[in-house]
């Protein structure tokens, strides 16, 4: 038998099937099946079909143990007033996961800020030579491989001075200097105030330095 | 449905998703309850038979887990439907990852009705089983959604992953091939 030219009452068979036709749309497939014996033998095959799927065993399942499974709702919402799911779902109370987006970017900002605080530390080492290891450390100028260096710095040897690094140079053992050649000492730092201190060695300051220590 | 089954029984999904949002877990049984039946048929006819129990409950703990995510567009029961399908592929992609027959679905579907065959009163019902069978698993999966769950093609393309356009091409087709194999 040939399939029913009406297109629009065929696709509507399936609803009127499940009895999800309005009134009206209901009244027209009836009055169109009563004309329609092709419409009507497929309504027969759709209903024998659904009665075959439906009496196919539903394996097994435990409601309860589903229930338990279930997550558990974080913070419990208020119930909505009564509206219809579609024009307020209540699936789009969302505040739980804008509080996470607010957390962590509050946490965000907080390690940018570390961070940027480290690395201007870290320049500004590079930048200035080495970090003093202690509140004790003197500030020398030159290499520790000035002589005059060993000689105001009792018990360092040139070539193995503590934290041995061109450029200024830290020691703990400051307070070993006697009066003189800290006020030598001092005198030469207040030279080296116009001195760029990023190249040391070859700055006027230095060389200053150098020359006062060495002519003490 | 009727409504002496139990209170509430009626109430849409979305208001029964609000309660259990608001800590009403009896909400959540009756959802399951309305849903885990045809959500278990559905399964089992894509080849989830075999672990259908643990399939159902995976797709309701994934559905409810990320109910933020479910914005009320589409029904529940096509979002559940979307999630078992996904499951049941991934559990197939992975028996394939391990070397076993490709044939699942057919296979579990032929067991099907092989065991269902002895309860078959009528010819025609029989005859029906055999029409079913002989669709392809997409013709088979979209005509079983269209008549015995009653989703427009919106809602299939949506659980099948495809366009309302191609739901509509796949199920008819399908009822084209089913009509000839009833008239043989």
């Amino acid at each position: 038998m040939t399939d029913c030219s009406n297109v629009e009452m065929r696709e509507l068979l399936p609803e009127y099937l499940h009895d999800a036709l309005g009134p009206a749309s209901r009244g027209r497939v009836e009055a169109h099946l009563a004309a329609c014996s092709p419409c009507r033998e497929e309504l027969a095959t759709l209903r024998l079909a659904r009665a075959v799927l439906s009496s196919e065993r539903t394996p097994a399942f435990d409601a309860a143990a589903i229930v338990r499974a279930l997550p558990r709702p974080s913070t419990p919402h208020a119930v909505p007033s009564a509206a219809s799911p579609a024009s307020s779902p209540p699936m789009a109370v969302v505040r739980p996961s804008v509080r996470r987006s607010s957390t962590m970017l509050r946490i965000a900002a907080a390690v940018t800020f570390i961070s940027l605080g480290a690395i201007s530390v870290a320049v500004t080492r590079a930048y200035f030579g080495g970090a003093p290891s202690g509140g004790d450390s003197a500030i020398v100028a030159l290499s520790p491989d000035t002589p005059a260096v060993a000689a105001v710095l009792p018990g360092t040897a040139p070539g193995t001075g503590e934290r041995a690094q061109a450029g200024l140079t830290l020691h703990a053992s400051w307070r070993e200097l006697d009066d003189a050649s800290l006020e030598s000492l001092m005198g030469a730092l207040d030279d080296l105030e116009a001195a760029p201190l990023a190249d040391p060695e070859t700055t006027p300051g230095g060389r200053a330095l150098d020359g006062a220590l060495s002519g003490s | 449905m009727t409504a002496e089954i139990s209170p509430g029984i009626e109430a849409p999904d979305g208001d029964l998703i609000a309660r259990w949002r608001a800590g009403d877990e009896r909400a959540a049984t009756l959802l399951v309850e309305r849903h885990a039946p045809s959500v278990a048929r559905y399964v089992a006819s894509l080849g989830g038979r075999d672990g259908a129990d643990e399939l159902v409950q995976d797709t309701f703990v994934r559905a409810f887990g990320s109910l933020d995510a479910f914005r009320g567009e589409s029904s529940l029961r096509t979002w559940l439907f979307t999630i078992a399908r996904r499951l049941v592929l991934d559990r197939r992609r992975a028996r394939r990852r391990r070397r076993d027959a490709d044939e699942l679905q057919d296979h579990d579907a032929i067991t099907e009705y092989d065991a269902l065959d002895g309860l078959l009163a009528q010819e025609a019902e029989a005859t029906m089983r055999v029409a079913i069978q002989r669709l392809t698993p997409t013709q088979r999966e979209v005509f079983r959604l269209r008549v015995n769950e009653g989703m427009s093609y919106k809602e299939i393309a949506d659980v099948v992953g495809t366009t309302e356009g191609a739901a509509r091409v796949h199920y008819h087709n399908a009822l084209r091939q089913v009509k000839e194999t009833l008239h043989d």
